[in-house]
Formats: structure tokens, sequence, C-alpha cells
């Protein structure tokens, strides 16, 4: 057991259990955010494993993810365009969290950019951690968008 | 302890597998069947199997509550779309 | 001088039997025998509740999810089985075969096998609620009269 797999059984706790209650509680809005959130975390601590066990190979499961989870996310917040509007999340919630899953990712991956072997692998951890960034700004920018059809509500983007 | 990642995924997987057997509208178990499928993908990559990892983040984290919201589309727009002369008992 | 003489005199030579290529210790090595089989109670577990929901179930849509829970519950057990502590992943892109222990790759593959097969299910399952939807205007299956007797 290395710090690295420290680090990613930490990330798990702390950042999966919330997300996990938050996609339980709450208004879909807050739900969907929790899901986004729950993705980032989730293809860091899969960035993690791949130095805590010493596999490269470990990176693909992380790119998949960095790219499938944003572009899922989104896919969900157009079909659910009808039962976003219903409920009031806490306000701020939405800025709070895309920022925050923006800015748990280069902790995580500029130490892993050193840890792993140079060349390819680096450049594919900085790709993964571009798309993980990329993705969460959107999708927290299209989720906090104020809805058209509710009066007045939104935590206004 | 060598294993508490692979505990603790045990953990987390359990907890979203109960979150969403027991959430009874179909729109917010695909939330939580997404998480799901996220926990069970990081819990195979933590049993040393990437490949299933991939597998199950393809199906369990995009495709299966994909195709649930869909299907809740689907059911939603039926009694709208059907005539109020229909005797048929009409359940969203 | 590469091998010390025994008692009978012969020439043993010093080199240790080659490593088995998968790791033979149990799950959890040293550790006790609850920690041991809580993989196999979270599949029970999953399982349980699954089967649960399915059955109390008031909403079609509701009742295949749950019934993914279930299949969730084989992919734990399945890969627990397969499980060995010190293992690493039988893909050698990038490691060499026999360098590292390995976990079972047999399980591996039926686990793949079973994910791919349960979300077939799952989407054929979900095309037959969407038609009873059309043809009843229900997904409650307690509103469904046909197979009362």
């Amino acid at each position: 057991m290395n710090g690295w797999l420290a680090a990613a059984c930490l990330l798990l706790v702390l950042g999966l259990g919330p997300a996990l209650c938050g996609a339980v509680v709450g208004p879909v809005r807050s739900r969907l955010l929790a899901q986004n959130v729950a993705t980032v975390l989730a293809a860091l601590v899969l960035l993690l494993a791949s130095p805590g066990y010493d596999r490269p190979a470990y990176l693909d499961t992380a790119l998949v993810l960095a790219v499938l989870g944003p572009a899922g996310t989104l896919v969900y917040e157009r079909l659910l365009a009808e039962d976003l509007p219903r409920g009031t999340p806490w306000p701020g919630l939405a800025r709070g969290a895309s920022w925050a899953s923006v800015a748990v990712v280069p902790p995580v991956v500029v130490p892993v950019c050193f840890a792993v072997a140079p060349g390819r692998t680096t450049v594919k951890v900085l790709v993964i951690g571009a798309l993980l960034v990329a993705g969460s700004a959107v999708c927290g920018r299209a989720l906090a968008k104020a809805p058209r059809t509710a009066a007045g509500e939104g935590s206004g983007g | 302890m060598a294993e508490l990642p692979v505990l603790i995924g045990l953990l987390l997987a359990t907890a979203a597998g109960t979150a969403a057997a027991l959430s009874r509208e179909p729109v917010h178990q695909a939330l939580v069947l997404s998480v799901l499928g996220l926990a069970l993908a990081l819990l195979f990559t933590l049993l040393q199997a990437p490949d299933v990892a991939l597998s199950q983040l393809a199906v369990g984290t995009v495709l299966t509550p994909l195709m649930v919201l869909l299907s809740v589309r689907k059911v939603r727009r039926r009694p709208r779309e059907e005539s109020p002369a229909d005797g048929r008992g009409e359940e969203g | 001088m590469n091998g010390r003489r025994t008692e009978r005199g012969r020439i043993r030579r010093r080199e240790r039997p080659a490593q088995p290529p998968y790791a033979q210790r149990p799950l959890f090595h040293r550790e006790t025998r609850t920690v041991n089989l809580l993989p196999f109670f979270c599949a029970g577990w999953l399982f349980l509740v699954g089967c649960y929901a399915l059955a109390t179930s008031r909403n079609l849509i509701h009742a295949v999810g749950a019934l993914a829970v279930c299949q969730s519950s084989t992919y734990v057990l399945l890969l627990a089985v397969g499980y060995r502590s010190g293992g690493t992943a039988p893909v050698f892109s990038d490691v060499p075969p026999g360098a590292r222990p390995v976990v079972d790759p047999v399980v591996q593959a039926l686990t793949l096998t079973d994910v791919v097969v349960g979300a077939t299910v799952t989407a054929l399952l979900l095309a037959l609620v969407v038609q009873i939807a059309k043809r009843h205007g229900t997904v409650d299956p307690d509103e469904l009269r046909e197979l009362r007797g």
C-alpha cells in the first residue's frame, strides 16, 4: 500500500461518498451535478491507480472515462430537460460543485505526470487532465444555466 | 492494510447498488445507476480487471441510464398522444 | 562454486524453485475470516436488495433497474472468486508475461461476457416495457390484468 493508493482511498471516501449521497437526495438538478462530480472523481481515482499498482495500462480506463463522463452528463441534461426545472437546489451549488471538480484535477494530474514514464505516457496523463477540466467546466456551465420554463430560478450561470 | 482500496470499493459499490434498487422514481434511479456503474468500474480496476472496467464504463455509466431515460420519455409521451375517448385507464 | 556438499556428498544446486506464474495466496492474506468473506457478503446483499426491489416494484422501468443491480452482484462475485492478493491484471501490453503474478484471467473473461449480456437483456426488457405501455397504457405491474386468472 503506497502513497498513491492511500490518496486514491482518501479520494474514494471523501469524494465519492458525498457524491453518492448527493445523487440520492434532492431535486434532479442537484442529482445530475452530483453525477458529474462523481465521474470526475472516479477518473481521478483511476488515474491514481496507475502509479499505485505500477501498471501504465490502467491509464486507458481513465482516458475512456474522461471522454465518456462529460458526454454522458450532457446527454442526460438534454434528456431531462423537462425534469430539471422542478425543485430548487441550494443556491450557488452548481457553481461551487463545478469549480470544486475543476480545482481538484490539477493537484492529482501533476504528481502523476512526474510519476509515470516520460514520453507518451506523460502526454496521455496531460490529455486526461485537460479532458477532465474541459468536460467538467462545460457540464457545470450547462447545468447552471437558468431553465427557460421556470420563473426566476437557477443559480445564474 | 494492503487490501483497503478493494474494501472501500466494495462498500461503495454496495451502497450505490442499494441506493439504486431503493430509488422508486425511474428518473432518479437512472442517475443513481450511473453512479453505480462508476463505482463498479472503480471496483473492477481495484480488483485488477481493467478490461472489464472499460466495458462496465461504457455499458453501466452511459448506456444503461440512457436507455432507462429514453424509455421513461417514450412512456411519458404515450398518454398524451392517445385520444381522450380512450376507455383504458392511463397511468404514467 | 555453484553449491555446497550435503551430508551425502552430492552437490545441491542453490537455485530456488521457479515461481508459479500466478499468485497462490488467498484473497486477504493474514486478515480475519470476516474480511476474507466480505466480497461474497456484498454480492449476496446486492442480489437480495435487487430481488426485494424487483418484487415490490410499482413501475416496470424501476423493476428493470433493480434487475441491473442483481446483475452487478454477479460481476462482484465472479471477480472476487478470481482475485489473488498481490496479483496484477492479466494484461501484458506494458509488462512482459511471467514477470509478475496475475489474477485469474478466465473469470475476467466470464465477467466481460456477463456485462455485455446484461446490457443486451436490459435493452430488450426496456423495449418490452415500452410496448406494454403502448398497448395497455400503464407500466404499473399491479394494473396489468391480462395474466390474472
